[in-house]
């Protein structure tokens, strides 16, 4: 073996690990925030599909009265849960997050990506609602 | 092996390396696979509560089911649940906003009358004589997924009344006392909803 050999070859190896292991670090971030927006999406998906359907069922059925509370977003390994805010603007309902917590809904281009829509019928009622709050719809 | 140069290094080396790229690749179809099934599952879901609000407003939105009065009509008592108008004028017009159904979402809606009660035929297919909104095409739009729901319902022919008048439901329907003129028929009402 000739001198320096394992210098180079230590030198080399710990340069590639080093470029593997930055390679994982992204690709695992990546996989996080993708299962991350994934989770969000969905629920905010189902809020939305609810909120629909109890408007669209008060909308046709007169005399029906609900009080709903509309359930908050929790996101993988987050101890709080996210703040959110329904919209109406005639035909779509607007699920907007605050996923940074500054108080602002569906600003950031994270949020925006998060953000979900549902097309409805026309709906009448006091919009918009914040999620973990209890209405009354009738 | 171990006394050539750099043998070891590169037999291991490439070796685990390529046991690490398959194990990441079949991660990320794992992922890859989880994400079209996660969004297939929220087209499905909203596809579920859009038919099912619609099935359950067809048969209990007040604006085109049936009306009970009393005997000289000139009160409304109440809206008849699962009491569909055949022939309707069209202010009792089924639609697709009393129904709770988006633009973006198509329907049909197939009717068959089954027994009638004063012992005449029944009607068979009478899809035709709903008035409605929902009259796309299934069978052209042939869609992948579509929501479907059959319920049991009665018929009333809203030729000469709209309503139903409380005696006649009484002694003519339901205790068969002559003139048995009892315009009730029982049927299957079946509404499907699918994505344009």
């Amino acid at each position: 073996m000739q001198r320096g050999q394992i210098s180079i070859d230590l030198t080399l190896t710990i340069l590639v690990a080093m470029l593997f292991l930055q390679g994982m670090a992204i690709l695992m971030t990546d996989i996080a925030e993708s299962q991350q927006n994934i989770s969000i999406r969905s629920q905010g998906r189902a809020i939305l599909n609810e909120v629909a359907r109890l408007y669209t069922l008060n909308e046709e059925l007169s005399d029906l009265e609900i009080g709903y509370t509309v359930p908050k977003i929790r996101g993988i390994g987050e101890r709080r849960p996210f703040d959110c805010e329904i919209n109406y603007a005639d035909p779509q309902l607007t699920l907007d997050i605050d996923l940074d917590g500054d108080g602002a809904y569906g600003v950031t281009p994270e949020e925006l990506a998060v953000a979900v829509t549902r097309d409805t019928t026309p709906l009448s009622g006091a919009f918009p609602i914040n999620c973990g709050a209890t209405v009354t719809i009738g | 092996m171990l006394n050539q140069k750099g043998q070891i290094f590169s037999l291991d080396f490439i070796l685990s390396l390529a046991i690490i790229i398959l194990a990441i690749g079949m991660m990320l179809q794992f992922m890859e696979l989880q994400e079209y099934n996660q969004r297939e599952a929220e087209i499905q879901n909203e596809l579920y509560s859009i038919g099912e609000t619609a099935s359950l407003l067809l048969v209990s939105n007040p604006a085109f089911t049936c009306q009970m009065t009393n005997t000289i009509e000139t009160v409304d008592l109440m809206p008849v649940m699962g009491c569909i108008l055949i022939g309707a004028p069209p202010s009792h017009e089924i639609t697709r906003d009393g129904l709770g159904i988006p633009s973006d979402y198509s329907c049909e809606i197939y009717a068959e009358g089954i027994t009638r009660y004063d012992g005449g035929a029944p009607s068979g297919d009478i899809s035709s004589n709903i008035i409605t909104e929902c009259t796309d095409d299934f069978g052209t739009a042939n869609p992948d997924n579509y929501y479907s729901s059959e319920r049991e319902v009665v018929f009333v022919a809203a030729t000469s009344s709209e309503n139903i008048h409380k005696s006649e439901l009484y002694h003519e329907c339901v205790k068969g006392e002559p003139p048995l003129s009892c315009g009730l028929e029982s049927g299957t009402i079946e509404i499907r909803v699918w994505k344009t």
